[in-house]
């Protein structure tokens, strides 16, 4: 009934884990993970939205010559509000104009867009829970 | 006298119509004896970010779904997964939501509502698992076609939900759709569930493949807060490549 097993089945899973991510809203290959950036930054926005909440970060870019304060807009990619609430944040715990650091990994197009990781606020106090299961 | 008759008579259809309709005491009984598996419970298979702040579809780094861990494909089932994965490559996708069997080790919370009639369980995805425990059988043959959750039945050996699942659309798995999927979901502890799961596809798999799915109760939470992907769905994709759009004025 059933065929003789495949001599290369471990092929075969890492074909199928390559799929698997893509059943969700969109697929891990958007972000590079293998490169981990921190973003010292400030809040321009914070978006509680579905399916995902953002953060948006003026983060400042390398001045040019003295006096130059020019920024760059940064959107930082959370889960959704529902699992970032059950992880200790709130819609409040981020406002326009906090300071904060965050530790991405920046996305494969090189666009200033990323995958959060974790964050601090400018004191160095851990935003969220560790650990709240 | 004949209004009578009718009238029994669609009482006796009614009936017999209604599976399993049981008489409200009875019912009440079969309610009672119902395990307890209230509360929020989530999978804990070391695959999605423990602190439920990363995009939960990024897992961590050498983990993947227990499964996929281990299952035993055919050659047939190896080219499925071949070209699912070439056509993922070609065309890439977004989803809205985790299809059975996934929604099991989906990285959403999930509730469990049980009644006499169906065990129902509901994923923060808006995802929706119905199984009649009631006797109704499967649709028949010309009433059934593959969905991304399929039809389920079930029903109760002492605590331990047994369900049979058949008509799954298996989108991007290399499975058939005549694939059957047999459960068995019991509380192991105060704040632990399991499912042992069976997959059979003698034409994509070179065996029957059994995995244990583990879940552990939600304490961080007293309550579900749905996901939707229509509120602010900023993830594009531009010229055949996933993208973050940058946020509407």
């Amino acid at each position: 009934m059933f065929e003789t097993p495949p001599r290369r089945p471990l092929l075969a899973v890492a074909l199928l884990m390559a799929c698997a991510p893509c059943l969700a809203h969109h697929s891990a290959a958007l972000w590079d993970s293998t490169k981990t950036v921190m973003l010292h930054g400030t809040v321009k926005q914070f978006q509680w939205t579905n399916p995902h909440c953002f953060i948006q970060l003026l983060v400042p870019v390398e001045a040019a010559s003295a006096g130059d304060q020019r920024e760059q807009e940064w959107s930082i990619e959370m889960a959704s509000p529902f699992q970032v609430l059950s992880g200790g944040w709130k819609p409040g715990t981020l406002k326009p104009g906090d300071k904060i650091e965050v530790t991405v990994h920046p996305a494969r197009d090189g666009t200033p867009a990323a995958d959060f990781i974790s964050a601090v606020s400018a004191d160095g106090r851990a935003l969220g829970k560790k650990s709240p299961q | 006298m004949i209004r009578r008759t009718a009238s029994l008579l669609v009482l006796l259809l009614v009936a017999a119509w209604t599976p399993a309709a049981q008489p409200p005491v009875e019912r009440q009984r079969v309610f009672a004896r119902l395990p307890d598996w209230t509360g929020i419970w989530m999978v804990d298979d070391g695959l999605w970010n423990k602190t439920g702040l990363r995009n939960g579809f990024d897992p961590q780094p050498g983990v993947t779904f227990l499964l996929l861990k281990d299952l035993p494909l055919s050659a047939a089932g190896q080219k499925r997964a071949q070209a699912a994965r070439e056509a993922q490559k070609a065309k890439p996708t977004k989803e809205c939501g985790f299809y059975f069997p996934f929604v099991m080790e989906s990285p959403w919370p999930f509730e469990v509502l049980s009644t006499p009639e169906q065990t129902v369980f509901i994923f923060g995805g808006r995802e929706i698992r119905h199984v009649y425990t009631d006797g109704r059988g499967h649709l028949p043959t010309d009433e059934i076609w593959p969905t991304p959750w399929g039809d389920s039945t079930g029903h109760w050996e002492g605590d331990t939900l047994v369900i049979e699942t058949i008509a799954v659309d298996p989108q991007l798995l290399p499975l058939n759709a005549d694939a059957h999927f047999a459960e068995r979901i019991r509380k192991i502890g105060r704040d632990r569930l399991e499912d042992v799961l069976t997959i059979v596809d003698p034409v994509n798999l070179t065996r029957p493949f059994t995995v244990t799915l583990p879940y552990k109760r939600v304490t961080t939470v007293d309550r579900l807060i749905h996901g939707d992907c229509m509120q602010n769905d900023r993830n594009t994709v531009v010229n055949g490549q996933e993208s973050v759009a940058p946020p509407t004025p």
